[in-house]
C-alpha cells in the first residue's frame, strides 16, 4: 500500500510498511518507551522552497532502536489504487546527496517522488541532512 | 570498403541547438522528441545540474541542464527554452537547452576533428566540429554526455 504525503508545496509517496504509525502530531519529547523523538517538517527538509506547514499537522512516525523520527506534514492519505513506482534513472540516483528518493510514481500524469522514509529516519538520527537543511 | 565517386555519400541528420552563445548538434538518431520547457518535479538531494523529472507521455525523464554540465552560468527559462529527449544506449534523459534551431543533413566529409583549444567539460563531450554558414557547430557525443553527468561535481 502506498501513502500520499502532501506538504505545503509538494506531493510525495512512500510505502506504508516503511511507516510505523500515522497520527496527529504532538509536542512530546519522548515516546512511551522513553525514546527521544526527533521531529522534522518534511517539506523544508526536502526542498528549501517548501515552507513549514502551520495548519493541523499529521506525523509519520518511524521507530528506530533508540530514537523515534517524526515527519510532520499537513496531509497524509492512503491511495486507493497502488501506483507503479518507477526507479530513478541510474545517473540521477548516483548523483543524489543522500539516497532518500528511490523512485517516481505518476499521479494525475504528474511525477511524484517516492521517498525511502526509513532510510531518511536512519540518516537524520545520525545527523545527516541535505545541503540546504 | 571504398566509396566510388559515383555512389551517393550517406549523410546523417543532426539537430542543431543553442546553449548560451554556442551552437551544438546531436545526431538525430539519438533524439526522440523536442519538448517545450515546463517546470520539473525536483528530486530531493539532486544537484542543480539535474533540476528534476518530467512525465512525457508515460516516460519519466530526468532533466540535464546542459549549461551547467558545460560549466556555463545557469539561465532562467524563456519562450525559446526546449528540452531534447535523448535516448542512447538504453538511457533516456531530457537535455535542457536555450533553443532548438534546425534539423540538417551533414555529410561525413563536412565533419572536422574537434577543436584543440576547447577546455573544461566541453572538451569531454565534443565529438567533432561542423561549419554551418561559416559558424562553428560542436557535435556532441551522447555517451560522453551521460558519462560526464555521472562524474560532474
Amino acid at each position: 500500500m502506498i501513502l500520499l504525503i502532501e506538504t505545503v508545496a509538494r506531493r510525495y509517496v512512500c510505502r506504508q510498511h516503511d511507516v510505523d504509525s500515522v497520527g496527529l502530531a504532538t509536542q512530546a519529547d519522548h515516546d512511551e518507551r522513553g525514546r527521544r523523538i526527533i521531529r522534522h517538517h518534511l517539506g523544508p527538509l526536502l526542498d528549501p522552497a517548501d515552507p513549514p506547514a502551520l495548519s493541523r499537522l499529521h506525523a509519520l512516525t518511524i521507530g528506530l532502536r533508540r530514537r523515534v523520527v517524526e515527519f510532520v506534514v499537513p496531509r497524509v492519505d492512503l491511495l486507493a489504487e497502488t501506483p507503479v513506482i518507477m526507479p530513478l534513472a541510474p545517473f540521477l540516483a548516483a548523483r543524489l546527496r543522500l539516497p532518500w528518493a528511490n523512485g517516481v510514481a505518476l499521479l494525475d500524469d504528474q511525477p511524484v517522488i517516492a521517498l525511502d522514509l526509513r532510510r531518511m529516519a536512519a540518516d537524520l538520527a545520525l545527523g545527516l541532512r541535505l545541503a540546504h537543511a | 570498403m571504398q566509396t566510388s565517386p559515383t555512389q551517393p555519400v550517406a549523410s546523417t541528420a543532426y539537430l542543431l541547438f543553442r546553449v548560451a552563445a554556442e551552437r551544438y548538434a546531436l545526431a538525430s538518431a539519438s533524439v526522440r522528441e523536442i519538448i517545450r520547457w515546463r517546470l520539473p518535479t525536483p528530486v530531493p538531494g539532486a544537484p542543480p545540474l539535474l533540476p528534476g523529472v518530467i512525465n512525457q507521455r508515460g516516460q519519466i525523464l530526468a532533466i540535464i541542464d546542459l549549461r551547467l554540465l558545460l560549466g556555463l552560468v545557469a539561465a532562467a527559462p524563456d519562450r525559446a527554452t526546449r528540452l531534447i529527449w535523448v535516448h542512447h544506449s538504453g538511457i533516456d534523459a531530457a537535455l535542457l537547452v536555450d533553443a532548438v534551431d534546425d534539423l540538417i543533413a551533414i555529410e561525413p566529409s563536412q565533419i572536422e576533428p574537434p577543436p584543440v583549444h576547447v577546455a573544461g567539460p566541453a572538451q569531454r563531450v565534443i565529438h567533432a566540429l561542423y561549419r554551418h554558414h561559416d559558424q562553428p557547430v560542436a557535435i556532441l557525443d551522447p555517451a560522453a554526455l551521460f558519462a560526464l553527468v555521472q562524474e560532474a561535481a
